[in-house]
């Protein structure tokens, strides 16, 4: 039912291009034409891309890991696009790809900067590949742009990174500084504190007061035994009389006078009497005797003067005194010292009292110090890094974005090309005839069809189709060479259009 | 029988190609009837009239179903139909020639082709010689005989009669009583006569309607992308019921 429709359709359509086929030749010409011509002055695009690779490491991260918390990574590919697309690029690629005079306005700069980015697509291929296309209308013009495109990019994503290095370095530094600054503060702080406080420590009192107390007890001791030997003393020299007899005093002299006698009579066995040493002699043992005798004499005025008094002082009695004295003497020395001692050792409990109290302070100056300086040490040593970062990054070292695949200059242009339309604009012709034809039959209210005759109250007898009769199939004919020799003129005059457009595009 | 020859007495000194007169008795009216020379196989295909012998046997099929049918309807009567149509280009002059002539192909029948065609006329053509005077003549003419405006063709038991000259008050002449009285006389003479009346288009001529008025059966014919089907039912209304047989779609 459908088929037969079609069928139908065709014939009607066939037989409507055919009643009308100078003027659908002439259509088909006129659309064919067109679409040449249109071909003929369709600008040609010229596409090119590049490929860059991102390299996705943040200086700030291996520098502060730890100590500061790190901003995801954003995506690279909108990053790039965000890059490209913004103006301070796009006005730079402006300026180095075409010349600054370029532009007269403001304005005039922006539509050019909106065109532009509206050619430069970036898409992304995979991780961190990020591939940048951009279609102009020569190859030549495709080719530089997107050069200084990549190039504009690169060069100021570099100098954002050296001076994110430099900023991450001078954050740094700053760090440092103030740290150092507390660790001073803390320094002095300590210092002052140990200044103010000469108590020492806990250790050093502890020991001083054991000290004192070995030295309290040894004293005592000695104390208790000076203070025995003085009974003793006391208790022989009860016993004791303080005096002697007078005897006693001569002895001495005649023992005096016997040894020096021995001695002269020695010498004299070689000497004689006149040798000085004897002579010597002679005069001492002179006068040995004469004091004898003195000593005798001065007994016996004594004895008359005092009969009782006949005897002298008792030697030992004196010793015995002596000894008692100095050992009273070292009592009374040693008592003082255990005193001295003791009040030491009160001294050194309040001492430690003090220390006691002021460990809290000091224990926390400590701690504040050197916490301090530990992160100070550690803060040093991530500014060397830094800086070794930021000198990298200063020489070009550090790039984060490089080219991974360069531009080439594109050699066929992209999208539809005159050949295109050339080969296409027969098919357009034909099928525009077609399809007014088409819509003509659809239009036009005049039954063409039987089938449309069904609903009426009044039967179709019958269906009379067309008779060509042998003339009018002669002139069908003729017709047809006719028209077969229209379509060649018309094709020919096509390809020479076409031709002549190739040849002034070139 | 007299008519018959008289149809052709009228006739006989105008044809070019010799004049074939029936003079001798034939056993029947059909074979009384004077026969000329027949249209040559490229004639008849010239003239887009149907034949026996043609190769496009469907055209022919197609003719022939469009006979049954209408002798069906007129319960093998014979008849005077008007083929109509609905507007210029349509075609009735070629449907109305080769229904005449399918129902002149059998031996049995005879077909009367009266060209009422006022703005188009071209049923000249299967008259073979030239003719004189047409229907329209014969109405205003009282001189003339039906006789006198019935010419032979070059399809065996096929007649034609001309337009004629006299086309001007055409209108009121087929409405006249003598138009009814010639309709009469043609149906009723011979029952085995067959009438086929080439009318202008319907909505574009009085005539055409005064014409259904008298005739017993009447064809639309619909021609390929001439009229809407607004037209179509316009022009169905406009026939009376009983007489339309139906529509033809010509391509």
């Amino acid at each position: 039912m459908d088929f037969s429709l079609l069928i139908q359709y065709v014939a009607v359509l066939i037989k409507e291009v055919w009643r009308r086929k100078f003027l659908c030749l002439f259509g088909f010409a006129l659309a064919s034409f067109s679409v040449l011509f249109i071909g003929g002055f369709w600008p040609s695009t010229f596409q090119t891309s590049a490929t860059i690779f991102a390299d996705n490491q943040n200086i700030l991260k291996p520098l502060l890991e730890k100590q500061a918390a790190q901003s995801k990574v954003q995506n690279q590919t909108k990053v790039v696009r965000d890059m490209m697309h913004s103006p301070r690029i796009l006005k730079k690629v402006v300026e180095s790809a075409y010349s600054t005079d370029s532009y007269e306005s403001a304005e005039e700069l922006g539509h050019i900067i909106n065109r532009l980015r509206s050619k430069i697509k970036i898409t992304g291929v995979g991780q961190n590949y990020i591939k940048v296309s951009y279609s102009d209308s020569t190859s030549e013009k495709a080719y530089r742009v997107i050069n200084s495109v990549i190039d504009v990019f690169i060069k100021i994503s570099s100098d954002e990174q050296r001076s994110e290095s430099r900023e991450a370095f001078l954050f740094i530094d700053n760090q440092v500084n103030q740290y150092k600054d507390q660790l001073v503060q803390a320094e002095v702080r300590l210092k002052n504190f140990r200044a103010d406080n000469f108590d020492g420590r806990d250790g050093d009192v502890d020991a001083s007061i054991s000290r004192l107390r070995t030295q309290i007890e040894e004293l005592k001791i000695d104390i208790d035994e000076d203070k025995v030997t003085s009974g003793a003393l006391k208790e022989q020299l009860s016993g004791e009389s303080e005096y002697s007899s007078k005897q006693a005093g001569t002895d001495i002299y005649v023992e005096r006078l016997a040894t020096l006698e021995q001695q002269k009579t020695t010498l004299l066995l070689t000497y004689t009497d006149d040798y000085p040493d004897v002579v010597s002699l002679t005069y001492q043992i002179a006068d040995v005797k004469k004091a004898i005798r003195d000593a005798s004499e001065s007994k016996e005025g004594e004895s008359n003067k005092n009969a009782d008094e006949n005897s002298v002082l008792n030697p030992l009695y004196q010793e015995l005194r002596s000894r008692l004295s100095l050992v009273q003497t070292e009592i009374q020395a040693k008592e003082k010292r255990l005193i001295a001692f003791k009040r030491l050792k009160t001294k050194e409990f309040d001492r430690r009292r003090r220390i006691a109290e002021r460990g809290a302070e000091e224990s926390e100056l400590t701690r504040d110090y050197t916490v301090t300086k530990r992160i100070y040490e550690d803060m040093l040593e991530r500014k060397e890094k830094a800086r070794l970062s930021m000198t990298l990054n200063i020489e070009g070292q550090g790039v984060t974005y490089r080219i991974q695949e360069p531009a080439l200059p594109p050699l066929n242009p992209v999208g539809l090309r005159f050949l295109h339309f050339v080969l296409v604009a027969p098919f357009i012709g034909l099928f525009s005839v077609l399809g007014f034809a088409l819509l003509y039959i659809s239009l036009d209210p005049r039954v063409r069809f039987p089938s449309k005759l069904v609903g009426l109250n009044v039967s179709t007898l019958s269906v009379i189709p067309h008779v060509n009769t042998s003339l009018t199939k002669r002139v069908i004919r003729f017709d047809m060479v006719i028209c077969v020799l229209l379509m060649g003129l018309i094709m020919a005059a096509y390809v020479g259009l076409a031709y002549v457009l190739k040849l002034g595009m070139i | 029988m007299n008519d018959s020859q008289g149809f052709q007495s009228s006739k006989k000194n105008t044809f070019k190609n010799g004049v074939v007169e029936v003079k001798s008795a034939p056993s029947s009216e059909i074979g009384r009837m004077g026969e000329v020379d027949r249209f040559s196989k490229d004639e008849l295909d010239r003239l887009k009239i149907i034949s026996g012998s043609m190769q496009n046997s469907k055209i022919l099929n197609i003719f022939r179903e469009l006979r049954t049918q209408l002798l069906n309807k007129n319960r093998k009567k014979n008849f005077v139909c008007m083929v109509t149509s609905i507007s210029q280009g349509g075609g009735a002059s070629y449907v109305a020639s080769n229904l005449a002539a399918v129902f002149a192909l059998d031996k049995t029948k005879t077909s009367l082709l009266i060209d009422a065609n006022l703005y188009a006329p071209g049923l000249d053509k299967l008259i073979i010689g030239d003719s004189e005077s047409g229907i329209t003549d014969y109405l205003s003419d009282n001189s003339l005989d039906i006789k006198d405006v019935v010419y032979a063709t070059g399809v065996p038991r096929l007649r034609v009669i001309p337009i004629g000259e006299n086309r001007e008050a055409a209108a009121e002449y087929f409405s006249s009583n003598k138009m009814q009285n010639f309709i009469d006389e043609i149906r009723t003479r011979y029952s085995d006569r067959y009438v086929f009346i080439d009318s202008p288009p319907i909505l574009d001529s009085s005539e055409a309607r005064i014409l259904s008025e008298i005739v017993d059966v009447v064809i639309l014919i619909v021609g390929h992308g001439c009229v809407t089907k607004e037209q179509v039912e316009s022009a169905v209304q406009i026939i009376e019921k009983d007489k339309l047989a139906g529509l033809v779609y010509n391509n």
